[in-house]
């Protein structure tokens, strides 16, 4: 694997001067990123020209895939850190401060994406300051961005410190992660009260709304994480990685299952309910049985809840199914936040409005149009790029060690 | 052989030149029609007369505002509040719906007065069927914004940029709005809709001489709204209100200029009805002591300042 | 409301000084003292007290502009032009605002009572009036979308040469090379010769014409067929120099080939239509100028001709083609059959007020009969779904009941003469007790005449034309106390009055008689109640109850009726039997009752604009044969049937044009001229049109005027381009439901979005007029050019007609006042936007000369408008119209019962009676055979409020408040064809067995639309809407000069049903029509619908 990158603290990149290109695995990330990059920049470019016109959003459903795609990219980014900073910190679980650099650029560059999406999903991304100029604390958006923001930087310092801090800001490095833990759990649990505090829509309008939002980033989070050890992780034949993977796959599991769990008495009083709240119960079954039914039961439930369940079962003896487990369930995850938002929406708040004004931006079906998703493509363009460059330019496989601080 | 149109010569707007040119029209008419007998009255001393006239006239016993179209009668009491500052009006919107035919020509007249484009409705009509033939009915319901007095939507705002304003009118800032949409979402009315930046004309044909074209056909939709007293062209380019929430704001531009907001003077079924519930005499605060008023989506604590008689 | 309300509303009493006297208010001058006091009693002067609100914005907006806020221009009168709408034909007034000479945004005229409930004192200032603003419906709301719209043709297009009709291939000429090619005619499309207009301006020699016009006039009223064949002969030896000129001299009465040139439309309002008929008629000398009246409401116009005939000079004469409408918002009870208030009719924002405002407030209620639950149905106090064509039976049913339980009244139906009339308080009277012949047969014949018993002699009276010759004038018969008494009808005089006995049947002197009201008795007896219930498929105890209800408020009760009544095959019955039961309760003038239309006159006063130095004396027979068929010599050669329907008592015969063209029965025809009109998409059955103006063999030329290539026009040779509605000079005139005096006048908002062309010399926007007077400068046309008004008087301008029109109006009856100089300020910036083709206030003034500042006040306030006042006054015994038809009303038709069918030879009858629907000329019940043949389903069609028929597809505001149409069915009707909601299904019908449009280009339109099942229509019944499934108006691709204009998808949705829509077997290049009143027919069509 890559030898190339001196692991020396705090050194600087070698000099170009004796610069040999040579191919590597990770190359890939942004060979990828190029070609994502080359196919979304056309509907790119139409979103800077022409705004959310040439979206399939409408006025009534404003919010599609990329806010989808925003709160997903959320739950990975924030859960695994969560996940990860826990178990080190608050579980000392020291082992896993080998993947430390890895980890965060992972979550960088997630966090990035995700402010990137967020920007192009503004009718006016121009005026983004004004979040911060004009904030109003009353609203979930503003928090959310402000913690995103914050997020951003907690994990560029701590990136930032990592990888040339050097020793003499090492220090900082624990208490940053300790931050991180509340403002990432804030940011999970407002991300979810976006949707939460809305009452003007029963199916978001939940208490567990957040909980849940919790729960499933935690889920999400811990298949990122653990996929992301079965990847860089160097030395494959090490027992600490299988026990290291063990864990995590048992984290993985326990959350899924807690998942499930919670999703399904959530579910089912909220059907049950269906008689006082027909409005929460409609949007539920749209998503049960809905014409996007596939994406919540193959999508998500086979291949995002129970072929992982399998696979981490059987994870201990063979990390490659658990990484494969949490590969799954890690991307799977996004038709959980898609089915979050979509459905609730699509459903008519007084009825017969969709037939009383009719105009394709006034209608309810909405399904992302190939511009929307080749934006997105341009985004994981973007974020591929960054992970790619920085996996050959940055020394992030370097097994990380913070114990001399301790 | 054919020549060409002549241009649209420029300048309509009013500058205060105009305005006291008219105002001293305004006042000689006045005095002419009273039959006053200098008619070369200075134009600053007719308009204090004939306004206090007016006052006279207006709150004189014995004027029979029922005797007016109720359109002129909302639109009497509608300056009466006006003098009053605006902290102390309470505008409320009052819809009968035993009178609304379901005709539409309020969800239109809307469009035009404040330019909607495609995408973007600030008050559809919402129709319904009930009932087993023969016993049939149809219910028509109008949705303008409710005006909530708890508006769900100004609190997600980010930025503030919606807001409810000392009369109680649920604003939007345009210049502010960085349309993150959450608004939208969170009015349980559907009362708000984006500008996503289309024109009803676009993509319409252009051939020179042949036909109008869509360049020439889009001048009426390209022409300013004035919403919130200003004035927006929409102009190629994405300027405000292009990418922003938008939503009914009781015509506020119109009522501070004396006027009922649109889809009240054009509603044929004369079902939606208008005024300051501050006033006891108005007619709006008549209506919603009736017994059979209600509000949409009450048990959501919005309380609208749109009642609907039933 | 109590009648006490109604004065207290809108008559001021102390004014009220003498009520025969128009109520203008037109004083300015009126001392403030008793502007208040009427202020507080009047409506009108109250309203204006509204209005001069509009002063205060000012202020505000001076507030503002001090905190750096923008101001709203759109308040500023001069930025303000007030006109008249045209999205439907109801023509209400409206204001346009104005924003750097773009229209932005239209509102109600508050003068106009169509927009305002009551509308502001006309006196008021239009200073004043910059904030005020009435009603309008949204298609009024959205004509902007219209006139802006992106597919209006700006050039004058030509077939391509060597395309057929039809084609879609189009090349720009110059103006005026299009009028030299229809003119001088050629080969112009290199298919053969084309005849120009010059070739059938044959006979052009005034004088010739008359003389040939009057032995012509002589040959007809010959009955004895040899002598008849002898005058003809006569006739070609005494014009033997000019045979040549004629038609067919073997039939001099179809008069000479000048009528060979046909001139056509859809929507024509005065002004253009002086100046449409000027050309075709004094100018050019065609007697074919033929509207679109049948396909609209035909049988009420014709019908209420023949119920306003006056007994005159010894004849039955001077009928108004005009009907009457309920006075909705003062009747206490109202009976809404196949008249749709709420989306169409005339219109939704004068009416709709009323009609809410009266039940809500005053607990008025009403019934719909309608085959679909309308809106207005939705807020009727019982909906009626009767079955379709029933309406006949349905009014007779409750004529049976009222007068079989004595519930009419009495005083009034007695009352037989105006004197009569005049004694009971009562503007109008009718035949109720007249004594009608009855012949052998049993059949009622003509009136008994009361030298026929000896009663009394006739007498020598003078003509009312000409007082120095006289006529022999014979009195009718009544019995009073069953003694015959004489009857002049018109006579005044008190001692004249005559109350007659109501229900006769006897026999005076060996002569069989029985009165009006027995005649009309007997007709409604002629079944039981619960038999008409059954025909109508509704219950006897919901007829009862109406008739009770109807009969239960005095005067105060009315039945309103439209379209779902007027076409029909038996139209003409049933708008005389829904007419007759108003006549039960004598409801004709009084407030709450039925209301005639009243106009102002534009046509002189100042200038009679019918006056031309020359007049050319058109004669004969019209395409459309508006004449007695026994008269015409056509009679000798084919009896009966005739080859087509002959319409002496209608006009307008809109679906005859085409067809009748196609058969050149009863001559063929050189050129069509078509303005504002789709024949092909307006009419029932107007696929059928398509071969034939397609071929030019059968329309050597066909030109017309509109404003895109619409879905008639894209089979045109030559389409002109016109000025639309806010570009262009009317006056649109009034409806029957009106019941004020007004005539509102559209006059030009904005700068016309068509070039300029030179016509005489001079500029002006190329346009229906440009195209008239350049045809009229190329031929010589009389009546126009430098003396066009007699000499010095020229008439090369529209100007020059429409100005002076504007001056007739404003003089009409009590001059309006002058506009001072503020208004004329006002007036002059108001129209700065305006280009000097168009505007010139030097040019108009000349034109109105002195009346220049009252032509400006009318111009003002968009037309001329009664106060409110004027259309109510308090009576002895009530309140009654401020405007009254007040004459005899004829419920026995002495006139119809005269004229004999084309096709049969026999006479019709005079009276209300019940005729069943679906019949075809020929008399066979046409639905019952089809329906034998599984067409399973009736097919009607109705207007949703969004929409007018071809010319609002563009509004795309109003295709988001219905993008398209469906086809409307009960929901148990659908299950029990398999189909849900949304499924697709094809209308076929026995005459239209593709279910399809077929363009004749290859291309055809299926007549296929979505399901939409639903409670509110009958079982049995399927409905489609109007205005939706062009196939051209910008719904389809055309070429012009080779570039391809590509479609909007938006104007083509939904479905156009009129070729299902059945033709008859005699004439099956025609719909179904009514033979008496000419309607077309739209609701007896059985059909069949499958799933696609
Ligand atoms: N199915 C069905 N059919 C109906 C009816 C129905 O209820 N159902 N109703 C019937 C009735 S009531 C009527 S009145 C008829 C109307 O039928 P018509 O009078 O024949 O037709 P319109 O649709 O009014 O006008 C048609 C033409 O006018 C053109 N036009 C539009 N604006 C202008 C203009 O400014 N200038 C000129 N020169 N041309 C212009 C249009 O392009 C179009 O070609 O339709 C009838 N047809
Ligand atoms: N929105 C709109 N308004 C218009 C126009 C328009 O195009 N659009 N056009 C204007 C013109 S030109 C006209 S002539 C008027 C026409 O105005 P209306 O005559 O009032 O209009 P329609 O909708 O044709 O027919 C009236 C009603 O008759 C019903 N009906 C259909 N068949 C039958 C039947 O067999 N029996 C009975 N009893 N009822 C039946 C229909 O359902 C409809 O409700 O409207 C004017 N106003
Ligand atoms: S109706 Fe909706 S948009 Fe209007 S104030 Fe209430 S929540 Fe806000
Ligand atoms: S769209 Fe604009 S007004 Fe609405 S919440 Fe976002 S920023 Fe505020
Ligand atoms: S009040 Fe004004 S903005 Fe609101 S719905 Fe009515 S017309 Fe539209
Ligand atoms: S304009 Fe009036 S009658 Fe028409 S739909 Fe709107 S509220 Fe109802
Ligand atoms: S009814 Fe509507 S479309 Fe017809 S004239 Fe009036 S405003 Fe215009
Ligand atoms: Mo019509």
């Amino acid at each position: 694997m890559a030898q190339a990158v001196q692991p020396q603290e705090g050194a600087a990149p070698p000099a170009g001067s004796r610069f040999r290109f040579e191919w590597r695995w990770t190359d890939f990330f942004w060979i990828l990123g190029v070609v994502l990059l080359i196919a979304g920049a056309a509907s790119m470019w139409q979103r800077l020209t022409e705004g959310l016109a040439p979206t399939n959003l409408t006025s009534y459903v404003p919010w599609g895939v990329w806010v989808g795609f925003y709160d997903y990219l959320v739950w990975m980014e924030v859960g695994s850190l969560l996940i990860f900073t826990g178990l080190i910190y608050l579980f000392g679980d020291k082992l896993l401060l080998k993947v430390k650099p890895i980890v965060l650029f992972t979550g960088f560059t997630i966090v990035t994406m995700g402010l990137l999406i967020v920007l192009l999903d503004l009718g006016h991304p121009e005026r983004f300051w004004h979040v911060l100029v004009y904030a109003e604390f009353s609203s979930m958006i503003t928090w959310m961005v402000w913690l995103h923001s914050a997020y951003l930087l907690i994990l560029t310092l701590e990136l930032a410190i990592v990888l040339w801090g050097g020793r003499r800001l090492a220090g900082l490095l624990k208490p940053l992660a300790l931050v991180s833990l509340p403002v990432g759990l804030a940011l999970i649990i407002v991300s979810g009260s976006i949707f939460g505090v809305v009452a003007a829509r029963p199916l978001w309008n939940t208490a567990s709304l957040p909980l849940m939002f919790l729960l499933s980033a935690l889920a999400a989070g811990s298949g990122l994480l653990l996929f992301l050890v079965v990847v860089f992780w160097k030395e494959k034949n090490s027992s600490e990685y299988t026990a290291l993977v063990n864990k995590l796959s048992v984290i993985t599991r326990t959350l899924l299952l807690a998942g499930v769990f919670a999703a399904s008495v959530i579910a089912f009083t909220m059907l049950y309910k269906g008689g006082g709240n027909p409005t929460r119960a409609e949007a539920l079954n749209l998503i049960l049985t809905g014409p996007y039914w596939w994406s919540f039961w193959i999508v998500h439930i086979l291949l995002g809840v129970l072929i992982p369940l399998a696979l981490l079962f059987l994870a201990p003896a063979k990390p490659l199914l658990a990484g494969i487990a949490a590969f799954l369930s890690s991307i799977t995850f996004v038709a959980v936040t898609l089915n979050i938002v979509i459905p609730t929406l699509v459903t008519e708040e007084l009825k017969g409005l969709a037939t009383a004004f009719v105009d394709p931006k006034l209608a309810l079906d909405y399904v992302p149009n190939t511009m929307e998703w080749l934006v997105l493509a341009f985004i994981f363009g973007i974020g591929s790029v960054i992970f790619g460059l920085g996996l050959r330019f940055l020394p992030l496989q370097s097994q990380h060690t913070e114990a001399t601080h301790d | 052989m054919t020549e060409s149109a002549s241009p649209h010569p420029p300048g309509a707007d009013l500058n205060r030149r105009d305005f006291l040119r008219s105002l001293a029209g305004l006042g000689g008419a006045a005095v002419a029609l009273q039959a006053l007998d200098q008619l070369a009255l200075d134009p600053e001393q007719a308009v204090a007369r004939y306004e206090a006239q007016l006052q006279e006239l207006i709150y004189a016993e014995g004027t029979h505002l029922e005797s007016l179209d109720v359109l002129e009668r909302m639109r009497v009491e509608l300056h009466r509040a006006l003098e009053k500052s605006p902290a102390e009006r309470r505008w409320v919107m009052v819809i009968d719906l035993r009178k609304c035919v379901g005709c539409h020509a309020c969800t239109v007249a809307c469009i035009a007065e404040n330019k909607l484009p495609p995408g973007v409705v600030y008050r559809p009509v919402i129709e319904e069927e009930i009932g087993t033939y023969p016993n049939v009915a149809r219910r028509f319901v109008p949705r303008p914004c409710m005006q909530c007095e708890n508006p769900p939507c100004v609190p997600v705002c980010p930025v503030n940029a919606t807001y409810t304003n000392e009369e109680g009118i649920v604003e939007m800032n345009y210049e502010r709005c960085i349309g993150c949409r959450y608004c939208i979402t969170a009015c349980p009315y559907s009362a708000r809709t984006a500008d996503f930046g289309f024109t009803y004309t676009q993509g319409n044909a252009n051939a020179d001489g042949l036909i109008l074209g869509s360049d020439i056909a889009d001048s009426y939709e390209r022409a300013p709204n004035f919403e919130y007293g200003k004035q927006y062209p929409r102009q190629p380019g994405r300027s405000s209100p292009v990418g922003n929430a938008r939503k009914c704001h009781f015509c506020q531009h119109r009522i501070l200029n004396g006027q009922l907001p649109a889809c009240v003077t054009t509603c044929i079924g004369r079902a939606t009805l208008f005024g300051d519930a501050n006033d006891p005499d108005s007619l709006v605060a008549e209506l919603i002591a009736s017994p059979n008023v209600m509000r949409l989506r009450e048990e959501l604590g919005t309380e609208p300042r749109v009642y609907y008689l039933v | 409301m109590t009648e006490q309300d109604i004065l207290n509303k809108y008559t001021p009493p102390v004014e009220q000084a003498d009520p025969s006297e128009s109520q203008d208010t037109l004083q300015p001058g009126i001392s403030r003292r008793s502007f208040l006091k009427t202020g507080a009693a009047a409506g009108g002067t109250a309203a204006f007290l509204g209005s001069l609100l509009g002063f205060r914005h000012i202020q505000a907006v001076q507030a503002q502009a001090a905190e750096g806020a923008q101001p709203y221009p759109l308040l500023d009168p001069t930025n303000q032009i007030y006109t008249v709408c045209l999205q439907c034909n109801t023509g209400c007034g409206i204001k346009v605002k104005l924003l750097d000479g773009v229209a932005v945004k239209i509102d109600g005229n508050p003068y106009s009572p169509m927009t305002m409930n009551p509308h502001v004192d006309y006196a008021a200032p239009v200073a004043l009036m910059g904030a005020a603003e009435g009603g309008l419906c949204p298609k009024g709301q959205s004509g902007l979308q219209t006139v802006y719209d992106p597919y209006r043709l700006v050039s004058v297009v030509k077939r391509k040469p060597g395309t057929p009709r039809g084609g879609g291939e189009w090349v720009t000429i110059p103006f005026e090379q299009a009028i030299e090619e229809i003119v001088e005619g050629g080969d112009l499309f290199g298919e053969g010769y084309v005849p120009g207009l010059r070739e059938s301006y044959a006979l052009t020699d005034p004088t010739v014409a008359k003389a040939m016009a009057d032995a012509v006039k002589a040959i007809q009223s010959e009955k004895d067929p040899d002598k008849k064949r002898q005058k003809v002969a006569e006739f070609q030896e005494t014009f033997a120099d000019h045979l040549d000129a004629l038609i067919d001299p073997e039939h001099p009465d179809l008069g000479p080939k000048n009528n060979q040139v046909v001139f056509a439309w859809g929507r024509l309002k005065a002004g253009r239509s002086e100046f449409y008929r000027r050309w075709i008629g004094q100018g050019f000398g065609s007697v074919n100028a033929h509207g679109h009246t049948t396909v609209c409401q035909g049988s009420l116009y014709f019908t209420g001709m023949g119920m306003s005939n006056q007994y005159v000079d010894g004849k039955w004469s001077g009928g108004s083609k005009a009907y009457w409408q309920a006075d909705l918002s003062n009747t206490r009870f109202a009976i809404i059959v196949g008249s749709s208030i709420f989306e169409g009719g005339y219109g939704p924002p004068l009416r709709t007020p009323g009609l809410t405002e009266n039940t809500v407030d005053n607990g008025a209620r009403f019934v719909v009969v309608d085959p679909r639950f309308s809106k207005t149905a939705a807020k009727a106090w019982k909906w009626l779904p009767a079955v379709p064509g029933s309406e006949g039976a349905l009014a007779m049913a409750l004529i049976q009941w009222i007068i079989n339980n004595g519930r009419y009244d009495a005083r009034y139906l007695s009352a037989a003469n105006r004197a009569a009339a005049a004694t009971n308080g009562e503007p109008t009277w009718t035949e109720a007790a007249w004594l009608v012949k009855i012949n052998d047969d049993g059949t009622p014949g003509k009136f008994l005449r009361a030298s026929e018993i000896g009663l009394r002699e006739k007498e020598a009276r003078p003509l009312s034309t000409d007082e120095t010759k006289t006529y022999d004038f014979d009195y009718f018969v009544a019995l009073v106390d069953g003694e015959p008494v004489p009857v002049d009808p018109n006579a005044d005089q008190p001692e004249n009055a005559v109350f007659g006995d109501l229900l006769v049947d006897t026999e005076i002197e060996g002569v069989r008689v029985k009165s009006g009201l027995q005649i009309i008795a007997d007709s409604a007896n002629e079944k039981t109640l619960e038999a008409w219930a059954e025909i109508c498929g509704l219950n006897a105890s919901d007829l009862i109850t109406v008739a009770r209800e109807f009969t239960s408020y005095g005067k105060r009760a009315v039945a309103d009726i439209h379209r779902g009544v007027s076409q029909h095959t038996n139209g003409f019955y049933n708008v005389f039997a829904w007419y007759t039961l108003n006549a039960l309760i004598g409801n004709f003038d009084w407030a709450g009752g039925l209301v005639w239309p009243s106009t102002y006159s534009v046509t002189s006063g100042y200038a009679n604009v019918n006056d031309a130095d020359i007049k050319n004396v058109p004669f004969g027979t019209t395409i459309i044969r508006t004449e007695a068929y026994e008269k015409n010599t056509l009679f000798l050669r084919d009896g009966y049937p005739a080859r087509r329907n002959w319409y002496p008592l209608a006009t307008d015969i809109y679906q005859e044009i085409v067809p009748s063209i196609g058969d050149a029965y009863p001559y063929p025809v050189k050129a069509l001229f078509l303005y504002m009109g789709s024949p092909v998409y307006a009419l029932p059955a107007g696929h059928t049109n398509i071969d034939i103006l397609r071929d030019p063999q059968k329309l050597p030329l066909f030109v017309a005027s509109d404003a895109f290539i619409g879905e008639t026009t894209m089979y045109a040779d030559y389409i002109f381009p016109d000025t639309m509605y806010l570009e262009r000079w009317e006056f649109h005139g009034t409806h029957p439901n009106v019941p004020f005096r007004i005539q509102p006048v559209r006059n030009p908002a904005i700068d016309p979005l068509v070039p300029d062309v030179t016509v005489f010399g001079r500029l002006m926007p190329l346009s229906l007029e440009a195209m008239l007077l350049g045809l009229a400068e190329r031929l010589g046309l009389p009546g126009f050019g430098e003396n066009g008004f007699g000499a010095g008087k020229p008439f090369t301008h529209q100007d020059d007609l429409y100005i002076r029109m504007v001056a007739n109006l404003a003089v009409d009856r009590e001059p309006v006042p002058d506009a001072d100089e503020e208004e004329i300020r006002i007036f002059t910036e108001a129209r700065r936007h305006l280009r000097r083709s168009v505007f010139d206030v030097e040019r108009w003034q000349s034109i109105a000369g002195d009346l220049w500042p009252k032509v400006v006040y009318v111009l003002n306030r968009g037309g001329r408008f009664q106060n409110y006042s004027g259309g109510y006054r308090e009576t002895a015994r009530g309140v009654q119209l401020g405007n009254r038809f007040g004459k005899l009303i004829n419920i026995y038709q002495e006139k119809t019962y005269d004229t004999r069918s084309s096709m049969t030879g026999e006479h019709l009858k005079g009276y209300a009676h019940y005729v069943p629907a679906g019949t075809g000329l020929l008399g066979d019940r046409l639905d019952e055979a089809d329906a034998g043949q599984g067409f399973d389903l009736r097919l009607i069609t109705y207007r949703e409020i969004a929409q007018t028929k071809s010319r609002t597809a563009s509004n795309y505001w109003l295709l988001g408040v219905l993008p398209e149409n469906f086809v409307l069915m009960n929901a148990a009707d659908a299950a029990a064809r398999g189909l849900v909601e949304g499924d697709l299904v094809r209308i076929v019908s026995p005459t239209n067995r593709a279910g399809e449009w077929d363009l004749g280009n290859g291309r055809t339109v299926p007549m296929v639309g979505k399901v939409k099942a639903v409670q509110g229509i009958r079982p049995g019944v399927i409905a489609v809407s109007l205005g939706f499934g062009h196939w051209a108006y910008g719904s389809a691709p055309v070429t012009i000069n080779g570039t391809t204009i590509p479609a909007d998808e938006r104007r083509g949705r939904g479905l156009h049903i009129n070729a299902a829509l059945r033709t008859d077997p005699h004439t099956p290049n025609t719909t179904l029509v009514d033979p008496v009143g000419g309607s077309a027919v739209f609701y007896d069509t059985m059909v069949r619908v499958e799933k696609v």
